[in-house]
């Protein structure tokens, strides 16, 4: 009975949480469109939805992720439920809304597309669409709900350290955990023009096997940092 | 349902800081002890270790013949009553209650809320608004109404006024009289408390010193009142403390076993003979020295 309302209570929260993202996105988007045609000579230019919704959604998963051990860990063990159904649950309700948003921003885009074109304002786009092509847009669908996930656990990594080591070595996980995030964006080229780094041209398919491989291996230490955590009372 | 709680040859380190050393304990259903120490003496640490929210650094933790920690199938079987700050919290009193319910097996709704409504609880508010005292009426109500087979409470109901620690104290005793388990109860609050208890458990530097049913200990040293000759004079084999003395007339607590006969002479020498508190017994068995050597 508990193990399945822990699970779904804390699918329901981040289900609630996700809404949110999603609902001031779309705010953010209507304010763009609303600047785009009320200021013609300003040559705004909009990227497409699923371009503008990745990096907060990735932000979004990262806090999610921090938040969740601050806010479900101790309510699990408190209701009776382990540290391990509390891991495991947790990777994969996080792993769950990453699909879904995934799944709800693509959706989002292509209405989005399809509107513009029948006012034929496509152009309002810097393109047309990501990932050109049937393949391509299921790759790109992988790629925006596994590197979403891979900010959650690397959110659920660095504050189970900080929950159960503190501040110095909580610290420590924060810089590599930093490091990560920052390794995951070079991989895919994206916000590592500040930095002068080139990309590395690797095949979209190694990428997702890297940060997939990269998000196991941080789950599996996520686990070995949170079995045995002392739930604080004082 | 009524098999023991135990704590096998336990040791708690934190760092290179020893909080327990070498703990073993066994309770039994259904029964309500009283878990008592001076202050950071490794109290909630026991009932931190009972309710599974740390592992020991040495040691088991037993539930039955199983070991309790991570153990999915008894930990909803054990339920923890702590002090928990609902300053940043925006749940309802009442969705408190149902969230509860929905994890704990013998959870009764109905006498959550009719405990909530002898308590005066508004469950519509949000728990963030309600006072310290309300706050703990509200933990200790989910503790009861958990009907767990294994209810601990640690130091929460000093935060209630004085009526509602009455009613909570008749609502325990009215509680396990219907729905017997194991209640352990840290408090620091004895001289209120003490009619509850079945067994007194006392930790001092890191360990048990005394482990007792309650009409055993409190049988263990009485309070003799009169003239200050005959007291001392009575007393001079006898282990004593709290000596006070007022216009020729002394009062001493004396410790070890006393016997009927014990009983008999100091009456027939005009001395009167009057039982031990629990706090009187406590105070004495956990008595420091201060840096001047007085205690």
């Amino acid at each position: 009975m508990g193990r399945n309302r822990a699970i779904k209570n804390m699918f329901r929260e981040q289900l609630k949480w996700a809404s949110w993202l999603l609902l001031i996105l779309l705010f953010l988007r209507a304010g763009h469109y609303l600047l785009y045609f009320l200021l013609p000579d300003a040559e705004l230019m909009l990227s497409p939805f699923v371009e503008a919704s990745h990096q907060p959604a990735k932000i979004y998963m990262l806090i999610t992720g921090i938040l969740t051990v601050f806010i479900f860990l101790e309510l699990f063990v408190r209701h009776g439920q382990t540290r391990r159904l509390f891991v495991t649950g947790s990777a994969a309700v996080s792993f769950f809304i990453s699909g879904l948003l995934a799944a709800v921003v693509y959706i989002m885009t292509g209405i989005g597309y399809f509107l513009l074109s029948l006012f034929d304002l496509q152009t309002v786009l810097t393109a047309s669409f990501p990932f050109e092509g049937e393949a391509a847009r299921i790759t790109g669908f992988f790629v925006f709900a596994l590197t979403i996930w891979f900010y959650y656990i690397t959110g659920l990594l660095i504050a189970g350290a900080f929950y159960r080591f503190g501040g110095a070595i909580g610290a420590v996980f924060v810089v590599c955990g930093a490091a990560l995030l920052f390794a995951e964006n070079y991989l895919w080229a994206s916000d590592t023009f500040l930095t002068g780094f080139q990309p590395l041209n690797l095949p979209a398919g190694i990428i997702l096997i890297l940060v997939t491989g990269t998000a196991f291996i941080m789950l599996i230490a996520a686990f070995f940092i949170l079995k045995d955590i002392r739930i604080k009372t004082k | 349902m009524s098999r023991p709680l135990k704590l096998d040859q336990v040791d708690v380190k934190y760092d290179r800081e020893e909080i327990l050393r070498q703990i073993t304990l066994q309770f039994e259903s259904p029964r309500i002890y009283g878990l008592l120490g001076r202050d950071g003496m490794g109290k909630t640490t026991i009932l931190e270790l009972l309710a599974s929210f740390q592992k020991p650094s040495r040691g088991k933790v037993l539930y039955g013949e199983e070991p309790l920690f991570e153990n999915a199938s008894l930990m909803p079987l054990i339920y923890f009553v702590y002090w928990e700050d609902y300053h940043d919290d925006y749940q309802t009193g009442e969705k408190k209650i149902r969230e509860a319910a929905a994890y704990r097996p013998y959870f009764d709704m109905d006498y959550a809320f009719h405990l909530a409504d002898r308590m005066n609880l508004q469950l519509s508010r949000s728990v963030k608004k309600y006072s310290r005292g309300k706050a703990a009426a509200l933990q200790l109500l989910l503790g009861l109404a958990s009907r767990a087979p294994v209810t601990l409470i640690d130091e929460v109901f000093p935060n209630m006024d004085a009526p509602a620690r009455e009613f909570f104290y008749a609502e325990l005793l009215n509680e396990q009289n219907k729905h017997p388990r194991l209640f352990i109860l840290s408090s620091h609050l004895i001289s209120e408390s003490e009619h509850l208890f079945d067994d007194v458990i006392i930790l001092h530097h890191k360990e048990i010193i005394l482990n007792t049913p309650y009409h055993h200990l409190v049988s263990q040293g009485v309070l003799l009142t009169g003239p200050a000759v005959e007291v001392e004079a009575f007393t001079q084999d006898y282990p004593t403390a709290g000596e006070k003395l007022s216009a020729g007339t002394m009062t001493v607590e004396v410790y070890g076993t006393i016997t009927d006969d014990f009983i008999k002479k100091a009456e027939e020498k005009g001395l009167q003979v009057q039982s031990l508190s629990l706090q009187k017994i406590f105070t004495q068995l956990t008595r420091e020295e201060d840096k001047y050597g007085e205690k």
